[in-house]
């Protein structure tokens, strides 16, 4: 009863902060949980005309279909393989230009280098894979035009598919590292900065004190979000790829996202689609509980 | 203490205006309001209502339209649409409703619509495949061709003969058409100065064209262009044996699906495959998806040889003055793009142009209102306003019945950039006179660029030599499931393989070709074929 009325009257005082709430709540119950009744798509054999309702049901024989396609198992493994690339590049590389961002010391100078670092955040794939065309295209790409007049053999980036996966990896690495750095810079100005004066009159140079105090304090922060990011392994990506990708370089361009995006949206196979994308958010769902639990086991908070 | 009151009242109102604001914008997903439709259509004439005083109440009618996202150009209102609600509409009692279907999206928006149910009235595409995919989908009714006749008598009279061919699926009628007349402006520019330069003749077979291609290459002038072909496969025409069964033709040739295992593409890549490894065409032709980045390289001089749909404002002639004041251009005939050994062979267009059904959703009173629109548009004056304007203003009429447009004309009643042709297209596929004397001289106005009317000349020679090669796609009269089932993976697996045998070195092409064919046989081709043999053994195409 106390502890009730206590909660109510805790809630009254800070009402502006749950009405703030209420909008991103309402948010996810339309667009995320709303939406979820289309999932029944996948067991249907879906007729545009027909919609949600009337449409047939058909059972498992949409996932038997789709599982059957040698598209999708080349699919799935791309996408494996692209993310965990990526995650594997990307993961440390905001965590070093935070390190690396802490160490200056000109204000001026440090703010700058941020923002030129995040701005790459907030273009879209759509423009970064124009640009990307235009600088590393091999027969009138700017890098390559370069090489040419520096008495170098052109280098085909994007149009073979070792060097299109070493390219893709580089520019998703580019494209988030900025972006990344934020929180763990947040972390890193959360350390006591006592802990600091007792190293270095314990003898720490800088490097070491890097090592043995800012690494260890942000471990936490770093155990979080990778296994939010575990869990996007199985995931996302469809705007890099699909920028990205051309007829001449299929052997890893065809990923999960652009699957469904070639059914669903180009060709109007709804059930495939949605079918492929509900196997994508269920290893997703398995793979997150998988890496919270590891997490758990290795004495960190967790996600859930 | 006051600073602390301040920023709570503060902080309350930003959170009372977001939420407001939030409730303000939130849309409503409102349920389309599909009016009922009646079960069966009544075969009495005598059941059908005269509408020609007005309907009772006003009938609001959707028409589709093609944006071609023209700067400049609003689709859905401008002088026209305005035009046709004053002379159409308000006259019986209608509310003409123009719908903007994106061009290059326009199954995508088809799509969307239809399973949003905001779907025009008329559900329409230029090619047959995508018709019969849009009617498994069960979005169009059935037809009675009566109500046409008795609503539309004089669009009846032009489009009996092809509706009554063509029309039909599964034995009932879902399509109707507009017309096609004779139309020769796609044509094939090629650079004549880069010929000039290399001191060499129009080629007159494939074999010569290669040889004009190596020349353009030793002069360094430029390669032969070059796109990524996605759709529409008419790519493999020039290659065919001119004797082949009309079975085989039915089982092979097929705009939606590419033949991949047949010998013309055989032929076809090969040669590709040998342009490639010598440098004759662009060997990043991959990377041109639109029509856009190819137009790019041949106004940009890079390629000689550009293929399009002219018109008498297309840019694509005076970007490459602009940027090639010496550049000179010539008419490629089909024969230049044929072995020397086969005939230029090519598809022939069905008698027909846009191919129309009627939305599921459309009511009797609906449905009467378009019958109605179509026959107001068939009317031969309505048609001449919407195709040349306001005579005095638009045009003027020369001593043989011409219409001459004024030059440059930027008034009010602006023709769209391709002479309001997405209006009428419901109708015609171009611009006709009673006179074909008159009707030639129109589409030279209509379809080149002042001072290249030659182009369109030889163009039309060509297609009058070229009558005889020209075969018309084979049509069935059953639904093809499989064809609708595996298009989408089918389009990718053609990119994917073209290209790898396209790349692959001379010696190689053989063995990358028969991998491929295996490789396509197993991604749906093989159950395509062996459906479509059934159909073909139980004589149901023609």
């Amino acid at each position: 009863m106390k502890n009730k009325s206590s909660l109510i009257r805790r809630m009254g005082k800070q009402w502006q902060l749950y009405v703030l709430l209420l909008i991103p709540i309402v948010f996810a119950l339309v667009f995320k949980y709303g939406s979820m009744i289309g999932l029944v798509t996948a067991l249907k054999d879906y007729k545009v005309v027909k919609g949600f309702w009337d449409s047939e049901w058909v059972g498992l024989d949409v996932f038997r279909k789709i599982f059957g396609m040698k598209n999708f198992g080349l699919a799935v493994r791309n996408t494996l393989l692209l993310n965990i690339l990526t995650l594997l590049f990307g993961f440390p590389m905001p965590i070093i230009l935070a390190l690396l961002l802490n160490e200056i010391k000109n204000v001026y100078y440090k703010r700058i280098t941020q923002t030129l670092l995040y701005l790459p955040h907030f273009l879209s794939f759509v423009i970064i894979g124009a640009i990307a065309y235009q600088l590393f295209g091999m027969n009138s790409g700017v890098v390559n035009n370069l090489i040419d007049s520096l008495g170098g053999a052109r280098i085909p980036f994007l149009q073979e598919d070792m060097h299109w996966l070493f390219t893709y990896v580089l520019i998703s690495v580019w494209q988030s590292m900025g972006w990344g750095s934020i929180i763990y810079l947040a972390a890193i100005a959360g350390v006591n900065p006592e802990l600091y004066e007792a190293a270095t009159i314990d003898g720490a140079n800088r490097f070491q004190r890097i090592i043995y105090i800012t690494l260890p304090c942000i471990k936490s922060t770093a155990v979080t979000l990778l296994i939010m990011n575990l869990g996007k392994v199985m995931g996302g990506s469809f705007e890099s790829v699909f920028a990205l990708r051309n007829a001449a370089t299929t052997e890893f361009t065809t990923t999960i996202p652009v699957l469904i995006y070639q059914f669903g949206i180009m060709g109007g196979k709804f059930s495939e689609s949605t079918a492929m994308g509900l196997f994508q958010s269920g290893v997703g769902v398995i793979l997150v509980l998988f890496s919270d639990f590891i997490a758990k086991k290795m004495g960190e908070e967790g996600l859930i | 203490m006051l600073k602390k009151e301040i920023k709570q009242l503060t902080s309350a109102l930003i959170v009372s205006a977001m939420v407001l604001s939030m409730a303000g914008c939130g849309s409503q997903t409102s349920n389309s309001e599909s009016s009922s439709t009646s079960g069966s259509q009544e075969n009495n004439v005598s059941n059908y209502t005269d509408y020609s005083s007005g309907f009772d109440s006003k009938v609001t009618i959707q028409i589709p339209v093609f944006d071609r996202a023209i700067e400049g150009w609003n689709v859905t209102d401008n002088y026209y649409t305005e035009w046709v609600q004053s002379e159409f509409g308000d006259k019986y009692n209608i509310n003409v409703e123009f719908v903007a279907i994106a061009r290059s999206s326009q199954v995508n928006d088809y799509m969307q619509l239809l399973a949003s149910g905001k779907a025009p009235d008329i559900i329409f595409h230029y090619d047959m495949p995508q018709m019969l995919a849009y009617y498994g989908e069960g979005s169009m009714q059935s037809l009675d061709l009566d109500e046409i006749a008795y609503y539309a008598p004089a669009y009846w009279m032009n489009m009996s003969e092809a509706i009554e061919a063509y029309g039909t699926v599964d034995g009932k009628d879902y399509f109707f058409f507009a017309d096609r007349p004779d139309a020769y402006n796609y044509v094939t520019l090629i650079r004549q100065d880069w010929l000039d330069a290399v001191n060499m003749e129009m080629p007159t077979c494939l074999e010569e064209l290669n040889e004009v291609l190596a020349a353009w290459k030793e002069a360094g002038l430029g390669n032969g262009g070059g796109s990524l072909i996605q759709n529409s496969y008419t790519y493999d025409y020039p290659f065919r044996d001119i004797n082949m069964s009309t079975e085989e033709h039915a089982l092979y040739s097929d705009l939606a699906v590419a033949a991949f295992t047949w010998e013309p593409t055989y032929e076809y890549l090969k040669n590709l495959n040998y342009q490639y490894n010598n440098g004759l065409i662009n060997t990043e032709f991959y990377l041109n998806t639109d029509d856009a980045t190819t137009q790019a390289d041949f106004v940009a001089g890079v390629a000689g040889i550009f293929s399009l749909y002219i018109s008498s404002s297309s840019p694509t002639i005076d970007s490459l003055q602009a940027n090639n004041p010496d550049a000179k251009l010539a008419y490629l005939p089909l024969a230049a793009q044929t072995p020397r050994d086969n005939k230029p062979q090519s598809r022939e267009y069905w008698p027909f142009g846009m191919i129309m059904g009627i939305n599921q959703d459309c009511s009797d009173e609906e449905r009467a209102a378009v019958w109605m629109y179509m026959e107001w548009l068939s009317d031969a004056d309505n048609l001449f306003y919407l195709q040349n304007g306001i005579e005095g203003v638009n045009y003027t009429l020369d001593e043989s019945g011409l219409a001459v447009p004024v030059a440059d004309f930027t008034g009010e009643s602006k023709l769209s950039q391709n002479n309001n042709k997405d209006y009428w297209c419901l109708v015609t596929e171009s611009a006709q006179y009673t006179d074909k004397e008159l009707t030639y001289k129109a589409n030279l106005k209509n379809w080149a660029p002042v001072g290249y009317e030659y182009i369109i000349e030889d163009s039309y020679e060509d297609f009058q030599t070229m009558a005889e090669y020209r075969t018309p796609d084979a049509l069935f009269n059953v639904m093809l499931p499989s064809v609708s089932e595996y298009k989408a993976e089918l389009t990718e697996k053609w990119k994917e393989l073209y290209v790898k045998c396209t790349m692959a070195s001379e010696e190689d092409f053989d063995a990358v070709y028969e991998k491929a064919c295996q490789d396509y046989l197993d991604a749906g081709y093989q159950i395509i074929l062996d459906e479509k043999q059934v159909a073909i053994e139980a004589g149901n195409f023609k």
